[in-house]
């Protein structure tokens, strides 16, 4: 059973990754990237690391997605020219 | 159109070889796992008794890797010297946003702020007995000012207490480890007493509570100013030219 | 069937394959993508990759989280602590890292207006 489990879940890190990737809109990627660290927390609990697991549920989702999303916004041209 | 083709074609191959090159590494390593009968793993969990620490990983962070941990802490104090430098070099003046005072959101944020701020304590003290520590302690403080920095941007942090925090914590860490040079003749080594009967009590485990805490305030202190110079960044007056 | 999903052999080929396609993934977006945020986050899609591999590969099936509890006080059957305890710190690390090169974008952005990694070519002869 946690070997299905272990799969099913690497399937969709790996799908959540590929469209973060390749979607146009950079807002859009940031959110699907929180979903690769949203993925790894549930393989780390899994893989009996529940310290890492902690870890990646703060930083990985969190503060990680905060950054990005404070940043984007000066670092996209559209955005500043209808501001 | 051919051109572009053939180039999407070349990133591919190159992708395709950079993995196989991993995979081949990884056939290495099952080699040499299989022949190995004792791993450092094995060592240090046999030795981990000895620490009266309930939280093996705790233990490796602050006793057997604890000169690596004093490096890594030192990372972080570079990365976030390197964050201001950038961020504050050019005069720019803040601009004053028009804040409309509302209640719900300040009596909210500031509720909540005292909640995320006692789970984060609660995090880092427990880090010997349970999963976390001064790692994640510090982090979850951070998200509490961030959460703080959003809902009324034109609040400012103490600097001086930040850093007052900051390099305090940074020389308690030096400090405690030639006191234990001198008193055992171990740097960084246990030299309070630890008995192994104790273990997963709060008061056990001899200077690996007090270590981690100290690398809890200095995280904490830290990732709250790249929070706030981040935030800060947004309500600039100037608007770059495109 | 199930037997052959809960073997050691086959949890580690699922954890080998699967972190490598995803270390592809991060290789091909910063190999294709232009945009300058799109290449940090291929960085870190890279280095989740990397995380998922160093946790993985130390599991075997019947091990338990290196942590006791008060009734048994013994480290026996337990998985390797040290790998969990690296991986821990450089995931801080790599947020402060990530934020420093995001500074170092904004930063090239307000002085020349460009967030296109293919137009930056100050350096260029």
């Amino acid at each position: 059973m946690i070997g299905i489990t272990i799969l099913f879940t690497f399937l969709a890190i790996l799908s959540v990754a590929f469209y973060a990737i390749l979607s146009k809109d950079i807002t859009q990627s940031v959110i699907l990237f929180m979903g690769v660290g949203l993925g790894s927390v549930v393989l780390f609990f899994i893989f009996q690391a529940p310290d890492v697991a902690l870890t990646e549920a703060v930083i990985g989702t969190g503060l990680s997605t905060a950054v990005f999303l404070l940043g984007i916004r000066h670092t996209s041209i559209d955005k500043e020219m209808e501001s | 159109m051919n051109l572009k083709k053939e180039f999407r074609l070349k990133h591919i191959v190159l992708s395709l070889l950079s993995s196989a090159l991993m995979l081949s590494i990884l056939g290495l390593l099952s080699h040499v796992k299989t022949n190995l009968h004792k791993t450092v793993g094995d060592i240090v969990l046999s030795l981990n008794m000895q620490t009266a620490t309930a939280n093996a990983v705790t233990s490796v962070v602050t006793f057997f890797r604890g000169i690596d941990t004093v490096g890594e802490v030192t990372v972080l104090f570079l990365a976030t010297t390197g964050i201001a430098l950038m961020l504050s070099s050019t005069q720019r003046t803040y601009k004053k946003v028009v804040h409309q005072e509302s209640f719900i959101l300040d009596i909210g944020s500031k509720m909540l702020l005292n909640v995320i701020v006692l789970f984060g304590v609660y995090v880092i003290v427990h880090g010997h007995l349970s999963p976390g520590g001064g790692f994640q302690g510090g982090v979850v403080i951070a998200t509490a000012f961030l959460l703080l920095f959003l809902a009324n941007p034109n609040m400012k942090l103490k600097h001086s207490i930040l850093t007052l925090g900051e390099s305090l914590s940074g020389a308690a860490y030096v400090l405690i480890a030639i006191i234990s040079l001198f008193k055992i003749n171990i740097l960084l080594g246990n030299f309070l007493p630890h008995p192994v009967s104790q273990i997963g009590e709060l008061v056990s485990g001899g200077i690996i509570p007090i270590i981690y805490i100290i690398v809890g305030i200095k995280v904490g202190s830290e990732m709250s100013v790249i929070v706030e110079y981040f935030v800060k960044e947004d309500y600039l007056k100037e608007v770059p030219h495109a | 069937m199930l037997d052959f999903f809960n073997s050691n052999e086959t949890i580690h080929f699922i954890i080998t394959v699967g972190s490598m396609l995803l270390f592809t993934i991060g290789l091909y977006g910063i190999f294709t993508q232009k945009n300058l945020v799109k290449v940090l986050i291929s960085f870190d899609i890279m280095e989740s990759a990397l995380f998922l591999f160093f946790i993985g590969l130390h599991y075997n099936f019947g091990l338990v989280a290196p942590i006791v509890d008060g009734s048994d006080k013994t480290f026996t059957n337990m998985v390797d602590p040290v790998p969990q305890a690296m991986i821990l710190t450089t995931i801080v690390i790599g947020l402060a890292v990530l934020a420093l090169g995001l500074s170092f974008g904004i930063e090239y952005f307000r002085l020349t207006g460009i967030n296109d990694i293919s137009k930056m070519n100050e350096l260029r002869d």
